[in-house]
């Protein structure tokens, strides 16, 4: 019965929000099949399909705390998961494998100001890295300072490809949680690049 | 001029464009574009059609003809991925855990935990990075299951042997040490890895499952789950992966690495009757086969329960359904072999 379902639906995400594990594992089986479909009509790919359910569904986790609050969870998804098809859908044509790194974009045109807050924010993302898990860090900086590919850091560290996205994702998660300092002092905002290889 | 034509498009140009778009996506998703046709709606949607895009992929939101599941192998990893790394420090215990070990001890006898102070630390209790207090040396030994202060759990064979201690755990170092086989499903926590060390071999994992058997000359090391480091203290041997092992012999230091099935290696644990973490639907039919009875639920939205426990597999079945209806609050009748689970609820 519907509204069966949509009863056990919200007490799902009631308890998804009290950051129930058993609720999140609820719902990603009832609600990744049709993530997971749509994704793969669109990119073709069972991998890069698998990348948009772990990535929507990451998201759902780490927002756990709202969802008791949505309305219509499944058109929520689907607006999540749009997004990351259709993200994905751009990366896979415009470049053959990404690498996701941390910049930013220079909204400053005083030269000095820039320089202080560069140094400010290069001294903080320091500061972040030493404070990654050491494989975290170890990822971070194949990606930053070698330019690998999530192929190329999984090969290396001997993970798996959808491992090293998940690390990426936490990774720039913590690192935009810190510069916070640096990114409300002025304007400046930082963007996810993503630089090809 | 035709006023039938589209009532959004602002031109003519975007409107054979996006007839052109139409096409192409309808080729696209067909399979039978080409690589030019694949670039050119490529190029299309980076160049003002994402909206349209967008309304393709709506189109496709609930057509849920065919429901595609992940394959389990990507269901789990994307799960672990997510939730492993997000798991607090000092992980609390699942609730079902502490419900299931009360309960499991008061019924006693179910398993059975040989734990006691180990004063004199044997041969093998090589030394940790920051050495714990010797007298907190915990010793299990013989078979059973055993729930570590991490929340990692263990399943030892018979005759294995397992020291530990506890408040080196609390100061954030998971280390063991095991003689004998058991297989180990450990709580992920990547600032933290997990050592196993069997004799001069240590096998470090952030967050998997795996077998150790500690053989007269030889560690034998398997992965079910997740990616596990074998090595010395001094140097690291081999990454192994989920249904690879490793066997090293301890005499020369020599190893060598081969593809199994980790079912079937780790089939000694099979023994037991373990959910861990499944839902009672799955429970039950594991109970079933295992009993060969049958179960049902009266009330369906029970099934969806999750539930972690474990038996032994020579345990009767009145216990095993005992424990299962307290942990749910539920009560059960069997006749006939067939077990009727009634009442209850997830809470």
């Amino acid at each position: 019965m519907a509204t069966h379902k949509s009863d056990n639906e919200r007490e799902m995400l009631r308890e998804l929000a009290d950051g129930s594990e058993s609720a999140f594992v609820w719902i990603f089986d009832a609600y990744s099949p049709r993530v997971y479909r749509l994704a793969l009509k669109f990119l073709n790919s069972p991998h890069a399909a698998e990348e948009v359910v772990q990535d929507v569904f990451m998201d759902v986790w780490l927002g756990r705390k709202k969802m008791a609050d949505v309305l219509n969870f499944g058109a929520y998804l689907h607006g999540m998961a749009k997004k990351q098809v259709y993200d994905a859908y751009r990366r896979k044509s415009n470049f053959l494998e990404m690498v996701r790194e941390i910049g930013y974009q220079e909204q400053s045109d005083n030269a000095t100001e820039r320089m202080v807050y560069e140094d400010e924010r290069e001294r903080l993302l320091q500061d972040a890295i030493r404070s990654l898990p050491e494989h975290q860090r170890e990822i971070f900086q194949l990606a930053r300072e070698e330019g690998l590919t999530h192929e190329a850091i999984a090969e290396r560290m001997n993970l798996s490809r959808l491992a090293v996205k998940a690390h990426m994702k936490r990774i720039l998660r913590f690192i935009r949680t810190r510069l916070e300092p640096v990114l409300k002092a002025e304007t400046l905002f930082w963007l996810l690049i993503f630089t090809t290889k | 001029m035709s006023a039938d034509n589209d009532t959004n498009a602002p031109n003519d140009f975007n409107q054979s464009g996006t007839e052109r778009f139409d096409f192409l996506m309808a080729r696209y998703l067909a399979g039978d574009a080409s690589d030019p046709e694949k670039e050119e709606l490529h190029q299309l949607t980076e160049n003002g059609y994402a909206p349209r895009f967008g309304e393709w992929l709506d189109a496709h939101a609930d057509t849920d003809s065919t429901e595609m599941a992940l394959p389990g192998k990507a269901r789990d990893e994307i799960l672990t991925n997510i939730l492993g790394a997000a798991r607090p420090k000092t992980r609390r215990m699942p609730a079902w855990w502490s419900w299931a070990a009360a309960i499991l001890l008061a019924l006693g006898g179910l398993m059975w935990l040989t734990l006691k102070n180990n004063q004199s630390a044997p041969m093998n209790v090589t030394r940790t990075d920051s050495p714990p207090p010797k007298d907190d040396l915990q010793v299990a030994k013989g078979k059973q299951f055993l729930i570590l202060p991490d929340g990692s759990s263990v399943l030892m064979n018979e005759r294995a042997e397992l020291t530990y201690s506890p408040a080196s755990f609390q100061n954030g170092s998971r280390e063991v040490t095991l003689q004998g086989e058991a297989y180990f499903d450990i709580a992920h926590d990547p600032s933290k890895p997990f050592r196993v060390k069997s004799g001069a071999v240590v096998t470090r994992v952030l967050g998997t499952a795996f077998n150790v058997n500690m053989l007269e000359n030889k560690v034998v090391v398997t992965v079910a789950r997740g990616l596990v480091e074998v090595g010395s203290t001094h140097h690291v041997y081999a990454k192994i992966r989920p249904d690879e092992q490793i066997t090293v012999d301890t005499r020369t230091q020599q190893y060598n690495t081969a593809s199994v099935s980790a079912i079937e290696e780790t089939a000694w644990k099979d023994a037991y009757l373990v959910f861990d973490n499944i839902d009672l639907e799955k429970a039950g039919q594991l109970i079933g086969e295992h009993y060969g009875v049958k179960l049902a639920f009266t009330r369906a939205e029970i099934k969806k329960c999750r539930i972690t426990a474990s038996f032994l597999h020579h345990e009767n079945l009145d216990t095993v359904l005992t424990v299962l209806s307290k942990m749910i609050g539920a009560t059960y009748t069997i006749e006939n072999g067939n077990v009727s689970i009634e009442g209850g609820s997830c809470d």
